[in-house]
């Protein structure tokens, strides 16, 4: 009966650790560009960085990216970026974390595109704020899990000041866009 | 009055050239280098890891955007839209450009890169503008 005990225990536990293990994605190369544009300059800063493990069983979503992975154009931009807007020395990380809602059935298993909403809290220097953004996954031929999401930033939002000289060129609503390559989490 | 005059004249003849090329220089202000730069910390992917664990914050200011040397265990390299990131034991490396590398897995390489994050996803250390120096070849 012990015997059995052990046996029945062992056997939830490696399903529970499989169920797991498969229903996991994860991308440690995730892309993030913003684009702020006004009439008298556009912005543009790409990092290729963004971490990000997604269950699909649960919808529960994390991310994160560090802000000292961002490039711009000009490094003077970059510099401005990084000490007078997010400071990234004491902030060095955006974070989100939430859950995927998907509109209807997603099948990673089945090519092609399907709806979802993000919903969670979005962390950047130092600030939180609940988000509801729309996304895109769509599950390609090959059975890669591609997930695209462009959402709206306000920098006042986060208490991101920028300085009465430069508000001119910096957008009040900074365009976010996020594509991730999910992979399944062997680990 | 017309000798003060001058005078502005002249300064202003030195002074906004002199400004303009300024305002230049610094809009025009070269990105970082890491490759070519001095390391300031050179030490194991575990030992750094080891720091960002016990004290994040203290790390934090120690090592972000600072160049390293690190060496850890090669395990995997993982490459998503042109960007390739070497995953150590202990630390994720982006790579400066999208050159493959052939490493085996398990065997130790050293990296020169810059910190940009501990990654509590992953618990390791993110660095960027990374570099194999040839003492690895």
């Amino acid at each position: 009966m012990i015997l059995f005990r052990t046996l029945l225990l062992l056997a939830t536990v490696s399903a529970f650790f499989t169920a797991n293990a498969q229903s996991k994605y994860y991308t440690r190369d995730g892309r993030v560009s913003f684009f702020s544009s006004t009439p008298m300059e556009d912005i543009e800063a790409l990092s290729n960085d963004a971490s990000s493990v997604f269950d699909i069983k649960t919808g529960k979503v994390e991310f994160g990216v560090p802000m000292k992975s961002f490039t711009f154009e000009k490094a003077l931009m970059q510099e401005h970026f990084n000490e007078d807007y997010v400071e990234s020395d004491k902030f060095p990380k955006a974070k989100f974390k939430g859950i995927f809602e998907f509109e209807g059935d997603f099948d990673p298993a089945k090519a092609g595109e399907y709806k979802v909403i993000a919903k969670g809290k979005f962390t950047l220097h130092g600030i939180t704020q609940e988000i509801t953004e729309k996304g895109t996954f769509t599950v390609s031929d090959e059975g890669n899990l591609f997930a695209v999401c462009v959402f709206h930033v306000k920098p006042a939002d986060y208490d991101i000041e920028i300085p009465s000289t430069v508000r001119d060129k910096i957008a009040k609503t900074v365009e976010v866009t996020i594509k991730m390559n999910y992979k399944p989490l062997k680990r | 009055m017309k000798k003060a005059l001058q005078i502005i004249g002249i300064l202003l003849v030195i002074a906004v050239p002199a400004g303009i090329f300024g305002a230049y220089a610094l809009w025009n202000k070269e990105h970082r280098d890491v490759a070519s730069e001095k390391v300031a910390f050179e030490m194991t992917a575990d030992e750094l890891l080891n720091e960002f664990e016990k004290d994040e914050e203290a790390a934090n200011e120690k090592y972000i955007d600072k160049a390293v040397l690190i060496t850890g265990e090669y395990l995997e390299t993982e490459n998503d839209y042109g960007a390739v990131t070497l995953i150590l034991k202990g630390a994720a490396c982006s790579m400066a450009d999208s050159t493959e590398i052939s490493l085996e897995a398990g065997q130790q390489v050293t990296v020169k890169g810059r910190v940009t994050s501990y990654d509590d996803l992953f618990g390791d250390i993110r660095l960027d503008d990374c570099t194999i120096p040839n003492k690895n070849k």
